[in-house]
């Protein structure tokens, strides 16, 4: 990069590091647009960051810093331009992008923090001036920043001066804008809410990667992805416009609709499918946290070329193979574990986290004397941790409840075990600990033990009605 | 053509598009790349511009090149992709974004080049600092939390990582030199 001046080398490690602050972003480009030397060096560039992603992967087993010899990092280098506080710098881009879109709409007086009411497990929080906290309390006021639910077990619930609630549960982010009224931008996750009546014209609106929400009030529960926005209303309408095309519907209590980028169909909102006992789990479709692949599926494309480049299989093979790994990819798979950094000093947690919504449009109730049926894999012997959240039958964040087991690796065989009711302890230290008659929206499973490498290939919740002997499976 | 032979001709029209996707999805996804700032996003496009490519299939002509044929669709599809994240997500601006896309489909070759100069720069590098790049790049590991676990401090670890990514950058163009003189 000898062509270029050191702020610009500055700029473009920041940006492939994801630290660059919105400033520098806006003046890199101006530079790449002046100068079609560093758009070429910065394609350069971003093509190594590619292959280097491609080349570093996924593998837990590295991911360890004595294993890799990091205790010992090499001393910092001093540069002309100093070297910003990087976890300030990421936080602070995007926070100002967003601000800077919410900076069009119009203020009123009606600027309100958010108090913490209620929290388990680490959950995030950084302000705007980029200042980050980790150890929340009840009673803590929230006035504009970043909100992140780190871990499948984490939950947090914030309480408006007009008692309106919110709960942000599970692996979620969520941006709150200061000094507006209720103006929240969910990023990814689930969000409950029981909205108090909004002034008329001052609705609540609710932002997602994939549509807007208008809430006047009412209950209901959301679920952000990148590619789709699930909204069930419980009480009351919600004004809900898909992004990708502009188009909006109404939803009322009762019903729900997904709004997804790539949906050809009208917008449309549906009622709630029947409440049913019992679930098995479609994994490929559930999952949210996890990689899924099948047996043949670990043959990738990459794999397969260099199959075919060194002789061992023809491109004829080649192709047949790929077309049979997607016809069985929709049916026999597994889903392993994928590490999901806790942000606070305890290293990486290998996660599987099955949203039940995305698999079905009827709410699944958990009967009494349900048991967990579970299959999987593990490498080595680990203690993992498995989960799962509650809502209330009319909606409304309920709970969430865990328990561990210490598992023996059973090689090709792989694990099996059922874990009844009663062996799950709630999160919440006062009241809601009841789960039978409670509808169940996620399951998880975690291991702090990489080398283990979870794999989950079953997962099913069984009525007593339905409990069967493993074998007979 | 009767039921049959459209089957065939189905098929065949099928086969084709795997095989011309799989050998040109890792040159597709590398121009995504450099249009769009992190993996999830180019998992997106890539998979919308499959399925664009698809559908679009029977007008790509088989003695054109698929690759420029696909980065074209893809070109497109990011920019769309831009416009539904530009409001949260650092992504390049519009008029940035096509000078990108319109010159990186003229650098397929030196792309490629790269990417095999890259394998044997990484060989070469000493097995600690090879770890550490490695390390960095694992999806779901964080550079703050892992200098915050091993007592150091992130700004630490990113001047490594910077200075790793240029001796690196400064070992391919060696490499890719010395290529383009024996040609």
């Amino acid at each position: 990069m000898s062509s270029f001046t050191s702020q610009e080398r500055e700029w473009i490690d920041s940006y492939l590091n994801g630290t660059i602050s919105p400033e520098a972003f806006e003046s890199l480009q101006e530079r790449m647009m002046e100068s079609p030397a560093l758009r070429k060096t910065m394609r350069r560039y971003l093509n190594l960051d590619y292959q280097l992603q491609e080349e570093g992967g996924s593998d837990l087993d590295e991911a360890t810093p004595a294993r890799v010899g990091l205790l010992d990092p090499e001393p910092v280098e001093s540069t002309g331009n100093g070297i910003w506080p990087y976890k300030l710098w990421a936080v602070a881009a995007s926070i100002a992008v967003l601000a800077a879109v919410w900076a069009l709409s119009s203020r009123d007086s009606n600027a309100e923090g958010a108090t913490i009411s209620a929290i388990h497990g680490p959950v995030q929080w950084t302000n705007n001036q980029g200042q980050t906290l980790d150890q929340l309390q009840p009673g803590t006021t929230l006035e504009g920043g970043l909100l992140e639910s780190l871990l499948p077990e984490s939950w947090i619930e914030l309480a408006f001066q007009d008692n309106s609630r919110l709960t942000l549960s599970g692996h979620a982010t969520l941006m709150i804008a200061a000094g507006e009224r209720k103006r929240l931008h969910l990023r990814n996750g689930n969000l409950s809410a029981q909205v108090s009546p909004q002034p008329k014209h001052q609705a609540m609106v609710l932002h997602t990667p994939t549509a807007e929400l208008s809430v006047l009030g009412t209950q209901f529960d959301v679920d952000a992805q990148q590619d789709a926005t699930r909204l069930i209303v419980n009480e009351g309408r919600i004004q809900l416009k898909r992004l990708a095309d502009g188009s909006s519907t109404e939803v009322r209590g009762g019903h729900q609709v997904v709004a997804a980028i790539n949906d050809p169909r009208e917008l449309e909102a549906v009622p709630r499918g029947k409440a049913k006992e019992g679930w098995r789990s479609d994994l490929a479709a559930e999952v949210t946290y996890g990689n899924w692949s099948t047996d043949v599926g670990k043959l990738a494309i990459g794999q397969l070329k260099k199959l075919v480049a060194s002789g061992e299989i023809t491109t004829e093979e080649g192709i047949a193979r790929y077309q049979e790994m997607l016809r069985i990819a929709a049916k026999k798979g597994r889903l392993r574990a994928d590490a999901k950094s806790t942000r606070r000093g305890k290293g990486a947690k290998a996660i599987v986290v099955l949203s039940l919504s995305k698999g079905s449009d009827s709410p699944v109730i958990v009967p009494e004397e349900a048991r967990f049926r579970i299959r999987g894999h593990l490498q080595a012997s680990a203690v993992v941790e498995f989960g799962f959240t509650t809502y209330h039958p009319g909606g409304r964040f309920a709970g969430k409840f865990a328990t561990q087991r210490s598992l023996e690796e059973e090689g090709e065989e792989g694990f099996e075990l059922e874990i009844g009711l009663s062996a799950f302890e709630s999160s919440h230290q006062e009241s809601e600990q009841r789960v039978t008659g409670m509808e169940i929206r996620d399951w998880w499973c975690a291991t702090g033990d990489h080398e283990a490498q979870l794999e989950i290939t079953h997962m099913e919740l069984l009525a007593p009605s339905r409990q069967q002997p493993i074998d007979s499976l | 053509m009767g039921e049959r032979g459209q089957q065939d001709s189905g098929e065949a029209r099928y086969e084709l598009f795997v095989q011309c996707l799989a050998q040109n999805e890792p040159d597709l996804r590398r121009f995504i790349r450099s249009l769009l700032p992190t993996r999830n996003d180019v998992d997106e496009v890539v998979q919308r511009t499959a399925i664009i490519a698809w559908r679009k299939f029977e007008q790509f002509d088989p003695q054109t090149h698929f690759l420029r044929w696909a980065a074209v669709i893809a070109r497109f599809e990011a920019l769309a992709y831009r416009r539904e994240m530009a409001r949260d997500r650092l992504v390049f601006r519009e008029d940035v974004m096509e000078l990108m896309a319109r010159e990186g489909l003229e650098e397929f070759n030196a792309r490629k080049g790269e990417q095999e100069a890259l394998e044997t720069c990484l060989e070469k590098m000493p097995e600690k600092q090879r770890r550490f790049i490695t390390l960095a790049y694992t999806k779901g590991v964080s550079i703050a939390a892992l200098a915050e676990e091993s007592g150091s401090t992130a700004a630490a670890y990113y001047m490594r990582l910077k200075r790793l990514r240029q001796k690196l950058m400064d070992c391919i163009e060696v490499k890719v030199a010395q290529y383009n003189s024996a040609q």
